[in-house]
């Protein structure tokens, strides 16, 4: 008899998050993993020197100047508006999906290196609010969870987008952070040579392991990257 | 940063505020995450997270009293503290020698004063926030900082060689902190000095030479403003971070500079004053003005960042609340930001202030128009069809690490000091073996793994790579279909070549991307397994799920999984049927005994039923 083999869960949840995403219209694009800190940060809007470059511990390269492993997925932000506007494909959706990688002690909860999805939308001004941005995270909540989800948004501080917020996703009878996102910040879209004046964009970012862990009811991040086939075979 | 219920009470608001919880929902709806919030000796600490858009103005009760009077609509009324004095002609002299790293500094000295312990209200206020109490005089400062967020400092009169302050950079060279730590600074530092001694690491944290103790009669206070980037670098340089470091490092507005000096007077002439105290003029290095700023921003630009439809009327409103002055001309505004909000630069700036106080829950959910399907990811595409096909012929996916302790590229900073590099290959070897030590409880005949992921070289490049490894050689190969050879029983496949050559893909619709109800975890017990193997002859006509169905009613709870079978033959009409049976405990190591015992009771009913062990 021949036995199936099993996939791993964050595999599941990321081709369901494809799924949904490019029904909805969204291209999928990977960046590199080792990226210009310029990409990362700086044109971020996350100047050198600036507290806000705390939010992130940041892994450095030896004998390599200028890259990090990226710390974010929105390191591919500019870099795409950037390639959509030499084209002149405006207005566009995109998304983009892979691993991210932190300077932090692991625990249950964090893991150094982990999946992150960052979604980004650009048209006219008045084209792409943040009630799109809203009604875009129900949906994508609403399917990735099979079935009404209680949301809700607060503000939250990301230096690439303005307003910023954090989305709350009611679950297991207490509010989970579930991801962060905003409008694009200005001065993002002119550095990625788009008038503020004339468009605008929303991005969000999200953590593919927490949206895993809730999905499957894993209480432990690190199960992920054991290569553990008693964890894997359970799915 | 950790906040004083009572304090916020007391010093900001005449109407009673309402119970913490509610202040803490609403400043997590309008402003702040919230860490927590702790019932503690009859006050209550909430725990919030300001961000560094934030941290210019709310890292201090002022600020938060500042939000929670906009966001509950609860008038502010800062209580301000008296003191009776007059002010004397100053001696001190004040050389700021860099002024691009310090463009404010106000030195005061007072005369005749005595150090005494804190009074209990004073001492309550601190502790309650986890701050040690040390005398009146520190406590002053400590004080002032956590009350509106400007750092200061105070220096013993007495162990200066002269009435003089400098603000200049070091040679370098090691340096004597409070409390008897030494640091090495390193040239171009910002110090405070007084001719060749230096006083204080500009910013961070006092030194030794002029610190100030209980017999301390004579001091200069400190109040000034420096750099944010230089006290960024040298106190990460130097690992001190401290509560006035992060002050400045988040930049506040300079007009807190006097202000704190003046009320630090006040604290330490109530606190530390004697009927001899005699209070010099403080001396200022720069006496500029800050300038007003003005911000623009249009109802309709609010409107169509927001998805909202508001009128004038309300977003004049909205800015009435914040207590902001502004022109309006048409659906313009002008605003008039404080000197304390250096965080709003923009029109976007401004839609933010204007979006959080509307409120978030408010912003309707707008449907983003359909949006012509867009080209398909080819990389995406044949990686899952890949991955299908290798479950298909029963390989699991496993992830690992992307840190090794051997690869190309290597990080200064790695997290753990045995796996500095990021992987340059994907070497299975060592969770293959941990999976087939684990096989009998697995369940499995072979284990057959596979991983699918980014590696990096020396250049900074990476490849996506395929590694697979099975134990024994594959009978076919299931990559056929893609052009990819599998020849060994452990190989790796630069994916990206194998992709390109590959046909161009128009849609997604054949991966059957089909939704699967996600598939709940269990925890798996961390102690080891026993297996033991029982061979039974069943007559020709006994169905062996009979002998399945007794082995499973008998083996207890500490069976792992189904019994599965790995041997059978026949003989003179009798069949030999041979099953594995896997015992595990989620809490402790299982004896040789307890296994017997469960094993002889599975014999026991075998022989009940007329049936032969082998």
């Amino acid at each position: 008899m021949k036995q199936k083999g099993h996939i791993h869960p964050l595999t599941q949840t990321i081709e369901d998050v494809i799924r949904i995403f490019t029904n909805m219209g969204f291209e999928l694009d990977f960046g590199p993993e080792i990226e210009t800190q310029e990409h990362n940060f700086d044109l971020l809007n996350v100047p050198k020197d600036h507290p806000a470059r705390d939010m992130q511990d940041t892994f450095f390269l030896k004998g390599i100047e200028g890259s990090i492993p990226r710390t974010q997925t929105s390191a591919h932000q500019v870099p795409y508006m950037r390639e959509k506007k030499a084209r002149g494909e405006i207005p566009f959706r995109m998304f983009s999906i892979g691993r991210v990688f932190r300077n932090e002690a692991t625990d249950a909860t964090h893991e150094a290196s982990f999946y992150q999805m960052e979604g980004l939308a650009v048209d006219k001004k008045g084209n792409i609010t943040l009630g799109h941005l809203k009604w875009t995270l129900e949906t994508f909540l609403r399917e990735t969870f099979g079935g009404e989800v209680k949301m809700r948004l607060r503000p939250g501080y990301f230096p690439f987008v303005e307003p910023g917020v954090e989305v709350d996703v009611f679950f297991g009878g207490r509010w989970v952070e579930m991801l962060g996102a905003g409008m694009v910040h200005p001065q993002v879209l002119e550095n990625a040579g788009f008038d503020p004046k004339e468009y605008a964009g929303f991005a969000f970012g999200v953590g593919i392991d927490r949206l895993m862990m809730a999905r499957h009811g894993v209480d432990d991040v690190r199960l992920s990257y054991q290569g553990d086939l008693r964890f894997v075979n359970q799915f | 940063m950790l906040v004083s219920y009572t304090w916020l009470q007391e010093e900001y608001f005449d109407n009673k505020l309402p119970a913490v919880d509610e202040v803490a929902e609403a400043l997590l709806a309008h402003s702040f995450e919230i860490e927590g919030v702790e019932e503690k000796d009859g006050d209550a600490v909430i725990d919030i997270d300001v961000l560094p858009n934030r941290a210019h103005d709310c890292l201090s009760h002022r600020g938060i009293a500042r939000e929670i009077s906009l966001i509950l609509g609860i008038p502010f009324s800062e209580k301000t503290v008296e003191a009776t004095f007059e002010n004397v002609e100053a001696t001190l002299r004040v050389d700021v020698q860099e002024k691009n790293l310090c463009n404010r500094y106000i030195g005061r000295v007072i005369k005749n004063i005595e150090v005494k312990d804190s009074p209990d209200w004073l001492k309550r206020r601190l502790e309650v926030l986890g701050q040690r109490s040390i005398n009146a005089l520190v406590d002053a400062t400590n004080y002032v900082l956590l009350d509106i967020g400007q750092p200061t400092h105070v220096f013993d009169l007495d162990k200066l060689d002269e009435k003089e302050i400098t603000v200049r950079t070091t040679r370098g060279g090691e340096f004597a902190t409070l409390g008897d730590d030494k640091v090495v600074l390193e040239d171009g530092d910002l110090v405070i000095a007084n001719k060749d001694n230096e006083l204080a690491i500009a910013g961070i944290k006092g030194g030794q030479y002029a610190e100030v103790t209980k017999e301390t009669k004579n001091i200069v206070l400190e109040s000034g403003h420096f750099d944010p980037v230089a006290v960024r670098k040298t106190s990460r340089r130097l690992g001190i971070l401290t509560d006035s470091s992060k002050r400045f490092e988040n930049e506040h507005t300079i007009a807190l500079t006097p202000e704190a000096m003046e009320y630090l007077t006040r604290l330490v002439v109530n606190l530390c004053g004697t009927s001899d105290t005699i209070v010099e003029y403080a001396v200022d290095s720069n006496k500029e003005e800050v300038e007003e700023k003005k911000v623009l921003v249009e109802t309709g630009h609010i409107n169509k960042l927001l998805g909202v439809t508001l009128a004038d009327a309300e977003v004049a409103d909205i800015f009435n609340r914040f207590g902001w002055d502004y022109q309006k001309m048409g659906d313009e505004f002008t605003v008039h930001t404080p000197d304390e909000r250096l965080d709003i630069d923009n029109a976007a700036d401004l839609v933010e202030e204007v979006g959080r106080i509307y409120g978030y829950k408010n912003v309707p959910s707008l449907e983003l128009p359909l949006f012509e399907k867009q080209s398909v990811n080819k990389e995406f595409y044949y990686v899952t069809k890949i991955k299908q096909v290798l479950i298909e012929s029963g390989f699991s996916e496993v992830y690992t690490q992307s840190f090794v302790s051997k690869g190309e590229l290597e990080m200064s900073n790695p997290v753990g000091k045995d796996k500095p590099y990021l992987r340059a290959s994907i070497d299975l070897s060592e969770v293959y073996d941990m999976n087939v030590r684990n096989k009998d409880l697995l369940g499995v005949d072979e284990v057959k793994i596979f991983e699918i992921g980014k590696v990096f070289v020396t250049d900074g490049s990476e490849k996506l790579l395929l590694s697979l490894k099975t134990e024994k050689k594959l009978a076919e190969n299931p990559l056929e279909v893609f052009d990819i050879h599998v020849e060994s029983d452990a190989m790796s496949i630069d994916l990206e070549e194998v992709i390109e050559k590959l046909p161009e893909i128009v849609s997604y619709d054949e991966l059957y991307l089909e939704e699967v109800e996600p598939k709940q975890y269990k925890t798996y017990s961390a102690y080891p397994f026993v297996t033991r193997d029982i061979a039974v002859w069943l007559p020709e006509s006994t169905p062996k799920e009979e002998l399945e169905a007794l082995i499973q009613g008998h083996a207890g709870e500490l069976l792992v999984r189904e019994p599965r079978l790995v041997d059978e033959y026949a003989k003179d009409g009798k069949v030999s049927y041979a099953y594995r049976i896997v015992f595990q405990s989620l809490e402790k190591t299982l004896t040789d005994k307890e296994v017997g015992e469960i094993m002889k009771n599975i014999e026991s009913a075998v022989a009940e039923k007329g049936w032969e062990v082998r």
